[in-house]
Order: C-alpha cells, then structure tokens, then sequence
C-alpha cells in the first residue's frame, strides 16, 4: 500500500510565508495564525497541519488564497509564488498562469490593489480572496480537464485513485527490479527541511498567566530556562533519536519537532541522561519552541521534587523518597487547570477522566521533569498514555529509564549523549566562552586555543565530554592553565561533579570574607531558586546590605561566576540561577 | 504576641500591596514566592494568637481583595477566615460584618452560593446591630444573586423589590439591584425589557466615580442581551467597549474579563463562527485558570465549548464537555435537574446558555 506523501517543502513555503506576514502586519505568529485561519475558514490547528507538510489543504482554492494574502501582505514575489503555488499542487497551468495575472499583472488587479511595494507598509487585514481564476478552474471537485498537459508536479491531487495505483505498482516493480526499496514510500525529507528554523525557541517566552502555576510546579530554575533567551545549542550528535521512516535526513532536534506535532506521533518524548547533560535545558528549548509556534498553548506538569519549602521558617528541606506518586500528580493537574479542589478520595480513573475533559480541543504540553525521583514512574507513566492526545503531549525528563516497560510505540526516547568529537566539544565551547565571557573575562583567553584544538581531547577525556563538567572545568581551566587538567583525579560522571562542587566549596571557605559571602550567596539563590524566585541584583544587595556584606558582594559574585557556580541571564538588573545539581549539592552541605 | 508582630515587616507587607494592586499586574502571573511574605505574617500572627495583628493584616489587602481577583487564592481564603476569627475573638463586630460580606462575595463567586447566603445574612444582622442599614441592604441584596444562582427566581426577585424600594431613584447604587433585576428579567425572556434596565443602570453608573469596572460588567450584560436581540454589531461593540475599559486597569480584574470573553464567545456560537468561539473561550479560560478556583465560571465556560462542539458536530469532545460541566456543578452542590430545565427552556426561548 503506498504511503501517504509528505510536503514538506510546501510546508517549509507556508510557514516562511506566515512568518513574513507576522512581520509585515506587527503582529505576533500566534495573531497571523488566527487571522489566516479566519481568512481561510479554517482552524488554527489545519494551518499546522499543513506547515508540517503533513497533506495539502484539500480545496486548492486555499493555495490561492494563500497567495494573494502573502503578496499583499508582504509583497511575496512572482517566483516564490509561483514555487508556492507548484509545492502547494494548485492546478493546471492554466489556472497557475491566471493567478499570476491577477497577481502580478497590473492591468488585471482590482482597483484596491496596492501593490508588492506598498505591501509592507499596508498591514491591515485586507479581504483578499477574490474568486476570478478559482471559479473557472476549482469550481467543482477538481477532475484534471481531459485536454490539458499539465505537469506531473502540478497535477498530483488531479491524479485518479486508479492511477495511483498504476503509479505505485509502477514505482514497485522498478524497486524489484533495481534491486532497491520500492521507491513510492522514500519521503522527501532532505537534511536542509526543517520544520522550524534552528533559532525557534532561542527566545525566551512570556509565561505570562502561566507564571504562577509554571513556578509552583517546577520552581524558578525551570521558569527561568523558559523566560530567558538564547539558553541551548544544537550540538550534532549529541541528541540520539529513534526516528520513523518519515523522518529519516531530519536533524534530531527537527525529528523532536515533528514527534511532538505529527498526529500519529509518539504521544510522550523521555528525556534521559546523567545530570548535568541538559535535559532541562533541550526541555525548555522544545516547549519555547512549540509555544512560540503556537503549536502549544498550554504548559501543564509538575517537576518530582525531593525537597519542600517549609511555610513556617522559609527553610528548605529534604522530603521522604517515594512521596511523589499519581495522585499527587493528578492533584497538580486539578490546581493547575482549575479543577475542585474540594472532591477529596476521588479515584484515579474519575481524575483522569476529569483532566481529560478539561484538556480536550486544547493544545497542551504535560513537563514532567525529574521523573527517577517518582518511587513508581511507570505507573506515573502509565498515566500519562492515558492523559496524552493527538492535541496533548508529554516531555519527561529523567536520569535512568529502568522500569520504564512500556512498548517503544508508545514513547520516544531521547538520549543526551556525551560529547565525543572535537568539532562538537569546540563549537560547545566557543558557545560557552561566548554565552558567559560576560561573567568570567578570562574565558576571551581560551578562544584561540579552543579554535586550534589545544586541549580539547584531553578536556573530553578527564569530563566524559558531559556538557556542564566541561563547563565548570574549563573555568578552571581559564583561572589556572591547560595544565589544570593534569591536576584533576581520574572521576567519572557524578563522582566527577561532586569532586569539583567540593573543591569550589572548600576553596571558598578558605578565602577571606568574600568568599564566605559566596557561600552565604549560593544558600540564597538555592533557596530562592527553589521557591520560585527570580533573583535580582537588587534582592542580592538588599540581602548584602542586611548581613552587613555589602562591601564584599561584588568580590563574592565574581568568585562564583570564575567557577561557574552560578550564572546570570540578564547582565543589566540581575536573574542569577543555580544548577539543579549544585542545588542538590548544596541540600546536603546544609544537612551535613 | 508583640513579638510576632515586631518580627512582621509591615512596610514591606503594604508596599507588596500597592505593588500587587497595580493595572498591568496580574496576580495570576505572580511566582508563588511573592505570597510568601504574606504567608509568613499571617502564620507568625496565627501562631501568636494576635487577633488585632490578622485583622491588621487583612485590612492591608482590602483593596486588592475587593478587585475579586486574588480572593480564591488558598492565601487569600486562609486570610479571610482567620480575620472573621479574629475579628469573633477580638469582639470587633465592624470588622466582623465587612469580613463576612466579602467572605460572601468569595464564596458567591466561586459558586458556593448556599454557603454565600449565610455569610451575607450573618453579615446584613451584624450591620442591622451596628445601626449600619446601607451596609445591611447591601450585603441582603447580594442573596438575590445566590438565589438567583440557585434557581429560586421569586425568591430572588422578592429580595430586589424591596431593596429597590428602599433606594432612592437618583441615588446610583441603585445601578446593583436594576443590573439583576435585567437578569431576572432576562430569564423570563422579556429582552427588551431587561435592556431597559440595563441601559437604566448603566445612566447612574456612568454618573459615578469611580465605577469603570461596574460599568465593564454591565456592558459585558448589554453586550449579550443586544446580541440575543439580533444586534449583532452593535453587541460586539459592547463587547470591545468592555474590554477596553478592563484593559485600563490590566490583570487586576482578570475574572471580569474572562466574564465579558464568555458572553462575547456565545454570541459567537449563535453567529456560527466556531473557531471565534473557541478563541474567546480559550482566552477567557487561560485568563481565570491560574487562579483556580472560579469553579462558576468555568462550568460555565465548559457548557459553552460543549455547545461550540454540538455545532461543530464533535460529539465526543461535547460529551465530555458537558459532563465536565455538570461535574463542577455537583462538586458546587448545584441541581443538574435545575440545570437541564434551564438549558431546555432557555434553548427554547433563545436566551442563550444557562446561568
């Protein structure tokens, strides 16, 4: 049987074209959306559809209505229309060639018509389906016009079942006989097709109404990772996905992409990987990215915690292992989606049924970060097959996936690996030096070194090449020499992290008062952090000013930020943060 | 106890209030820590028994409270009942009687309209006792609203009559009872008559100072009678105008607006734009769901998207829909039967969805 076609240049065209149109009108791509749907008759959902090339819009009159908004919206020219037009499979050229007329011929536009030029200072929403060409050559269910030759890619949606047939015993027998696959099934699916630009996501979002929940469920480490900007890069290889045969030429993170909007896709991605690998951080990258295409308008979850604020005296401390189990997810789900939170001893197929009725028609996305923490995850995972739709997705976040029993079908999983080749570790690193030069000057030094090589392999070998032990000793790297790397003990993994967090703390504790401020710094943001607070610079003043430590803040943040101990997103007013692992680190020094 | 309340930083409390209580501020957009201050004060004042500390403390965010917004907040719910507590222990019978009426007005707009009743009748006693009679009439005038809820409509219309008997015809609070004298009226289907009515209110609340956000909710009730007229445009003007005047004073009445979107969204549906439905519905669910509690609104929102769905031809998804309605009003203790009277005669009478 022949697989359904994907379009995925058509898609690529479409949603270039509604980009552009956001930009031409001022307006968000969530507003476009909508405007085009309305435009169209159409619902948001279908424009998805169609950019991720899943199938064409079945009336090709759309294609045309497409077309005259795009060029009136933003002056699309005639050669990117009529490229749109051929993905989009609009007809015969006939009716291509009066489209063009009507669109790009002055003598054939209505009196209103202003123009490409003029388009992008037009930006109003003009009515642009007039129905000229489409009457005359879409007027009935489109059978192709027996006198015409069209070509082959233009005439695709006027192909009859039986041709099909004909075409797909065709393609099979040539595969037979050349020794190959049957060639019908091979999507188009280059590695230059990408169902998002690289830099979706980069941005950070507006959690806006979702704020309060956002923070509550999963504190202000993961709020900060949505809201900030530029917070992940694409590392070739280091992302391992299982991908279908559709997906095949995709880049992993455009395989995630398209698993997360694709119908039939994997209704859950499992993020697994040692700490400090950025599940968090791919996490966060996906749902800005989803949320910024509109492909998600709703960010529900909870992250499996292993402390708790106590209300009473702010502190924060450890909570029994196993605490966390479906009902308390559930519980979480009620607050966050407004359900009665006065039906006590409900049962857990009534919850779920009433999580299900209130997601239902939404675009939803269930972050459940943390999960080795869950004394029964798969049960917890077997809840959420039940929660998960078409339109409601899950991302879990975890750092071992034994228990995990459930058929592959039912998930993807997703492996962080470890950074192993030189290009991949240099092109992380010049990002680093990059991202936190800002913070840690020292770091400039490293670029020309880092550019030829010079340390590189020895740097993967002592790390594993685990993205954040890079960091943190690449710091120290920066602070001493090359020859730092000689100096570390031959640790793996957490052993390794802890060794460095240790020593940090130790070197600390042995310098004079900054050095106690960095500590008493560190315990702050932790606990701020884990509250769900954004730490500025006024907050760290004013508590400096409290302690009598003003005089040596400014040393004391400077000592953290050499050791990559803490890291800050907004160089003008502030937004310190924490790793999650330093944070653990730190419970336990206060526990000890 | 005066250690407790030497510990409290009531500087820093009151700032948070103004800050909280500022247009542009939506309190459901606030991280959870910004309450913990508030959290921490009453917990010290609670654990201090210091009665006169919690009713300080309550008093600080009357303003904010009033806004209707933030009330549902566990925090905010916590500190209603601990200040009617206190104000009990502290023999305080003023603060007693306004703690009561608002904890009505909370409990109203949640949906617990029983438990709402007794609060404004406790309350209307305590300012009979007070020698207090505008207060008195206020707080009796918002169990017609509870009644109305519960489908006891003569009840209901009893309590207006005579509370608009006793209120002066220029005096502009008058604005409160006409407003639910055109829902009542509305109910009966006399739609013209309840746009008089409205249009009546709405003279004296644009007399008032002040009143912007009353007069955004009356609109919000023009709006939708206007539309079940057949005046379509004109009620989408209503609409926009409503919400223009609730985007002054942005994220501080976040539950209005959702009301304003809810009614706007069905005349949508009755419109046949679908798609424009849903979009209001989703923007006025997102606007009230952090806060979590307004069980009322989202019933109601729920039944519309059962409809908007009915029409689409998405059966399961109005199944679900409509039994996810009449789960939030059975865990608000209202009658399913009363429910499905109402959406049959109102169906019929083209009075659009039930209330």
């Amino acid at each position: 049987m022949e697989k359904s076609k994907y379009h995925f240049e058509f898609g690529q065209l479409l949603s270039e074209g509604i980009k552009q149109t956001a930009l031409a009108r001022q307006e968000s791509l969530q507003q476009t959306h909508q405007y085009l749907a309305d435009e169209l008759g159409y619902a948001v959902n279908t424009l998805y559809v169609w950019r991720r090339g899943e199938h064409l819009p079945e009336d090709p009159r759309t294609i045309g209505d497409l077309a005259r908004i795009f060029v009136k919206a933003w002056g699309a020219d005639q050669q990117w229309i009529n490229n749109f037009l051929a993905r989009g499979e609009y007809g015969p050229p006939q009716a291509v060639e009066k489209l063009n007329q009507e669109l790009f011929d002055s003598e054939s536009r209505p009196e209103d018509w202003v123009g490409p030029a003029q388009a992008k200072e037009n930006s109003a929403p003009v009515s642009t389906l007039p129905d000229k060409a489409d009457i005359v050559f879409f007027a009935s269910p489109q059978p192709a016009l027996p006198s015409e030759q069209p070509s082959p890619e233009a005439t695709h949606r006027f192909v009859s079942p039986f041709h099909k047939l004909i075409q797909s015993v065709r393609n099979w027998l040539a595969g037979i006989l050349s020794g190959g696959p049957a060639l019908s099934p091979t999507p188009a699916t280059p590695a230059s097709v990408a169902l998002f630009e690289s830099t979706c996501g980069d941005k950070g979002m507006d959690l806006a109404e979702q704020r309060l929940l956002v923070s509550t469920a999963f504190g202000a480490y993961f709020a900060g990772l949505l809201e900030r900007d530029e917070g992940y890069i694409n590392l070739k290889g280091q992302i391992e996905v299982q991908t279908r045969w559709e997906q095949s030429g995709l880049d992993p993170i455009q395989s995630l992409y398209w698993a997360l909007q694709h119908p039939k896709g994997p209704r859950m991605v499992i993020i697994a990987a040692e700490g400090g690998m950025g599940k968090s951080t791919l996490a966060a990258k996906l749902i800005r990215c989803l949320f910024e295409e509109n492909a998600v308008d709703m960010i529900l979850g909870d992250s499996a915690k292993n402390q708790q604020v106590d209300p009473v005296s702010g502190a924060v401390a450890p909570v029994l292992a196993g605490y966390y189990d479906s009902i308390s997810f559930f519980r979480r789900l009620y607050a966050q989606l407004g359900l009665p939170d006065r039906a006590a001893g409900e049962s857990g197929p009534v919850m779920v049924r009433n999580i299900q009725g209130r997601l239902e028609g939404r675009r939803a996305l269930i972050f459940v970060d943390n999960m080795e923490t869950v004394a029964r995850g798969a049960e917890l995972l077997k809840t959420l097959q039940q929660l998960t739709t078409r339109d409601c997705r899950a991302i879990i976040t975890t750092r071992t996936i034994s228990g995990i029993t459930q058929p592959p079908a039912q998930f993807l999983l997703v492996r962080l690996n470890p950074l192993r080749n030189l290009e991949q570790a240099r092109n992380f690193l010049l990002w680093h030096i990059q991202t936190y030069a800002g913070e840690h000057p020292d770091l400039t030094r490293l670029s020309t070194d880092i550019i030829t090589g010079q340390g590189i392999p020895l740097l993967l070998d002592r790390t594993g090449g685990i993205p954040l032990l890079m960091q943190l000793v690449l710091s120290d790297v920066a602070r001493f020499s090359w020859e730092y790397l000689n100096q570390l003990p031959h640790l793996f993994g957490p052993a390794l992290l802890n060794f460095l967090y240790e020593e940090r703390w130790a070197e600390l504790e042995n310098l004079d008062q900054s050095g106690a401020a960095a500590r008493q710094i560190l315990k702050l943001v932790s606990k701020e952090q884990y509250r769900g607070k954004k730490i500025t610079f006024e907050q760290v003043r004013q508590w400096a000013d409290q302690l009598g430590r003003e005089e040596s803040l400014q040393m004391a943040l400077q000592l953290l930020q050499e050791r990559f101990l803490i890291v800050n997103h907004d160089l003008r007013q502030g937004n310190f943060a924490i790793f999650p692992s330093l944070a653990e680190f730190l419970s336990r020094q206060r526990e000890d | 106890m005066e250690d407790a309340r030497a510990v409290i930083d009531w500087a820093e409390l009151e700032t948070l209030a103004d800050q909280l209580g500022q247009a542009g501020v939506s309190p459901g957009s606030i991280s959870q820590v910004e309450w913990h201050k508030i959290e921490t004060a009453l917990d010290l004042l609670t654990a201090g028994e210091d009665w006169a500390g919690i009713i300080h403390l309550r008093q600080i965010y009357k303003a904010l409270i009033a806004r209707d917004s933030v009330t549902v907040f566990p925090l905010f719910k916590r500190l209603s009942q601990a200040a009617i507590w206190a104000a009990e222990k502290e023999g305080d019978l003023t603060s007693l009687a306004h703690f009561l009426g608002a904890d009505g007005h909370n409990l109203h707009r949640q949906g617990y309209h029983r438990e709402a009743i007794q609060a404004f009748e406790r309350a209307a006693g305590l300012f009979q006792e007070l020698d207090e009679p505008v207060e008195a009439l206020k707080n009796f005038y918002m169990t017609a609203l509870c009644h109305r809820a519960l489908e006891n409509r003569p009840q209901a219309r009893r309590i207006l009559a005579e509370v608009l008997q006793q209120i002066e015809a220029d005096n502009p609070w008058r604005a409160n009872p006409l407003q639910v004298m055109a829902w009542l009226v509305q109910d009966d289907g006399q739609l013209s008559q309840a746009e008089a009515l409205l249009r009546e209110a709405l003279v004296l609340y644009r007399q008032t100072p002040g009143a912007e956000i009353n007069i955004a909710g009356m609109l919000a009730d023009l709006g939708e009678i206007v539309g079940l007229l057949g005046r379509d445009i004109e009620a989408e003007q209503v609409f926009e105008e409503s919400l223009a005047i609730i985007k002054h004073y942005e994220g501080q009445y976040d539950r209005q607006e959702t009301r304003t979107r809810l009614k706007w969204a069905e005349l949508k549906l009755r419109q046949g734009q679908y798609e424009a439905a849903h979009r209001l519905l989703n923007q006025a669910d997102d606007r009230i769901r952090p806060y979590g509690h307004y069980y009322d609104l989202l019933w109601r929102i729920e039944t519309a998207r059962a409809f908007v769905f009915f029409r689409q031809k998405k059966w399961i998804s109005s199944i679900r829909k409509m039994r996810l309605a009449l789960y939030y009003r059975r865990q608000l203790g209202l009658s399913n039967l009363a429910f499905a009277r109402q959406l049959v005669r109102r169906v019929l009478l083209g009075l659009g969805l039930p209330r």
